[in-house]
Order: C-alpha cells, then sequence, then structure tokens
C-alpha cells in the first residue's frame, strides 16, 4: 500500500472516530434529554394558549355560572397542573374583558396570571394575587409568609393522585410505598432489587418549591431524599400528578406505577384506596379585602365549582350528588 | 502529501473533533439540567 494511501486511511479513521464517539453520546445521552414540546411549554410547562379562559379553541371545561363576578375581581395565579382548573373557573364567573392575554402571556392588568408554584406562592403572599391554586406549600413558602406577617389561609377543593411515573418499557407496574421510600433514600440502587432488571435506578427529583416536590418530600416523612444518581445510565423513575401526566403532557412513552397493588385512577382517588393522595388548595392572605373573594371561594366549593373540578378531570371534595 | 503536512491535518482533525465532543457534552448537560422529568423518562431508550 502506498504512503499516500496509508495517510488517507489515518485521517478517515481518526475522523470516522471522532464522528462514532460523538454520535454515540448524542444517540445514548442529547437524545434522551431533548423536549419534544413546543417552545411555550417548555417555558412555562403548560401550553398556555391552549387553556385560555376565553379562547374559541381552549381546552378547558366550559361551564358558565348563574354567579357572574363583577367590579373588583380577585387575581387569580397557579400551578402549572391546575391552570385549566382556574381558568374554567374564569370562564364560568369572570367577565371575559377581565382575562387578558398578548399572545406571549397574560397582562399586569389581567385578573388571570400563570407563574406557577413558586412564583404564585410569592405573588399572593406580596399581594399581586388574591387567590392561588396548588398543592402543599414547601416549608420555605411558609417562611416566606411568615418574614412578612402574612397569614395564609389553605382551603381544600379538590384532590389529586401523587404518581410515579417510569418509562413505559420498563417491566415493573407496581411498588410499594416503602420501596418508593427505599429508592429515593438510597436503600435501592438497581431495579433487579425490585423485581426488574439489572439496571441502575435513576431517582429523578423536581427543583426545591415545585408543588410536587414538595409532596415529595412529605411522603418521604422526613427521609432525606438523595441527589439524583444514575440519571443517564439507569431506568428512571420520577413523580408528578396524575392529571398533569394523564391530562395536560399526554406523553406517551410513560407510564404510571400503581402503589401497594392500587393504581392511580380517579375512582382510587375518590373512595381512598390509592395512598398517596393530594389535596389542591385555594390559597389566600387572611387579611385580603377583595369584595368578590369570598363569594368567590363558596362558588368554587358549591355543587357548581365542584362540578368543574370533576369535569377538568381532578377529583372533588365531595362527589356531586 | 508531505509528512508535515499529514500531522497538520491529523492535528487539525483532533483539535475539531475534541473542541465538538467538548461542545455536545456541554450542551448535553445543559439539556439534562433543564429537560422535565417526563420528557427524560419518556426519551429512555427501550
Amino acid at each position: 500500500m502506498g504512503k499516500l494511501w496509508k495517510q488517507c486511511l489515518a485521517i478517515g479513521g481518526v475522523t470516522a472516530l471522532f464522528t462514532i464517539f460523538d454520535l454515540g453520546i448524542y444517540t445514548c445521552f442529547t437524545q434522551r434529554c431533548i423536549e419534544n414540546e413546543s417552545a411555550e411549554f417548555q417555558a412555562k410547562s403548560v401550553e398556555v394558549s391552549a387553556y385560555l379562559p376565553f379562547a374559541e379553541e381552549t381546552a378547558i371545561v366550559k361551564q358558565k355560572s348563574s354567579l357572574q363576578l363583577s367590579g373588583e375581581l380577585p387575581v387569580l395565579d397557579g400551578a402549572a397542573a391546575l391552570f385549566p382548573l382556574y381558568s374554567a373557573f374564569a370562564y364560568a364567573v369572570y367577565p371575559e374583558h377581565s382575562c387578558i392575554y398578548d399572545g406571549n402571556d397574560f397582562t399586569s392588568e389581567s385578573a388571570v396570571q400563570f407563574r406557577n408554584t413558586g412564583a404564585a406562592y410569592r405573588a399572593v403572599v406580596d399581594g399581586t394575587a388574591d387567590l392561588i391554586f396548588c398543592a402543599e406549600p414547601a416549608e420555605y413558602q411558609l417562611t416566606y409568609a411568615k418574614d412578612r406577617n402574612v397569614e395564609l389561609a389553605f382551603l381544600p377543593i379538590g384532590k389529586e393522585a401523587f404518581v410515579f411515573v417510569v418509562n413505559a418499557e420498563n417491566p415493573i407496574e407496581q411498588l410499594t410505598c416503602e420501596q418508593v421510600r427505599g429508592i429515593y433514600s438510597g436503600q435501592y440502587t438497581n431495579w433487579s432489587q425490585l423485581g426488574g432488571e439489572d439496571c441502575p435506578i435513576g431517582a429523578l427529583r423536581r427543583i426545591q418549591g415545585s408543588g410536587s416536590q414538595s409532596v415529595m418530600e412529605s411522603f418521604m416523612g422526613g427521609i432525606p431524599i438523595q441527589k439524583d444518581y444514575d440519571t443517564f445510565l439507569g431506568r428512571a423513575i420520577g413523580f408528578s400528578f396524575r392529571y398533569y401526566v394523564e391530562g395536560i403532557v399526554e406523553k406517551g412513552g410513560v407510564k404510571l406505577l400503581s402503589l401497594d397493588g392500587i393504581a392511580p385512577t380517579r375512582e382510587n382517588i375518590r373512595n381512598g384506596s390509592y395512598p398517596v393522595v393530594s389535596e389542591i388548595y385555594a390559597v389566600y392572605r387572611k387579611d385580603d379585602s377583595n369584595p368578590n373573594l369570598k363569594t368567590l371561594l363558596e362558588w368554587i366549593c358549591s355543587e357548581e365549582g365542584q362540578s368543574i373540578v370533576d369535569a377538568t378531570g381532578y377529583v372533588s371534595i365531595e362527589a356531586p350528588a | 502529501m508531505k509528512e508535515r503536512v499529514f500531522r497538520r491535518i491529523i492535528t487539525a482533525i483532533c483539535i475539531i473533533g475534541t473542541l465538538i465532543t467538548i461542545a455536545l457534552v456541554l450542551y448535553t448537560y445543559h439539556l439534562h439540567e433543564t429537560c422535565s422529568i417526563l420528557t427524560f423518562i419518556a426519551n429512555e431508550r427501550g
């Protein structure tokens, strides 16, 4: 073989090695993290424009109420998973002109806002929102209120299953609560310890202050949650709320695990058999002077308000007759 | 091809390849930090 051929072979070989190595990284790792939702979803974790209260093509429950509020309207805000619900409340009892969406976000004058859990808790404490819809708060959110001498009231308005999610190809179908705690405390690090494949467990968690992370900490009952481990090489497990996974994201490729042998269905949430049911709260300042706040809260807890909770996909506090 | 030219080409390929690999690793790390739990789980290989 001539010298030139050898040189060309060496150049081609080195190029091929880098290409194969980088393609391997992309296929095994990079691709796993690429979001396939729209830019709006990635930015806000919910397609706000799909759930606007008064848009023609909205996915919310369109149920007008006999109660129609006017004058000074309570500003609504809340968690991503609950946006379709409080957007439906706004549609039912607010006038159309009160909700102003500029195509990218709600304007500051709008009576409906969407800032997600952490910012919504700050907003209700600071007085820029009157009523927020969230899961239970994190400790630091309560401290934020306490430091500002603000007393918050928590009114349960519905129930939702806190769910654990794995890839659809993962052969595991169910876990016990103790096994889940064992995974997140670092006791179980391989799926084979739980009857699954011989593969590391990648236990994923959310940022501090998110609704689901607060519920997870409560679920762990004081047991420290380990940092994410083996998230690239292992098969992952994560947590969320049932309606967020099934109703909002509708993401294929994942499945909800049964806990203690009970599937997270609406029926099992309602009859109390699913072991990790989280309450959905309407949160407000006890000293909020908005004249419509009390009326709105009473309406949300009424049969009409609770029927919207059910129709949206959550579980009402009391099943409508 | 002269030996000097050959070495320069190999060196250039190695430098470019290494830079691309570093960029890809950094990009992947950034995605990993920002992508949602559900996306990460759904994109898991079967």
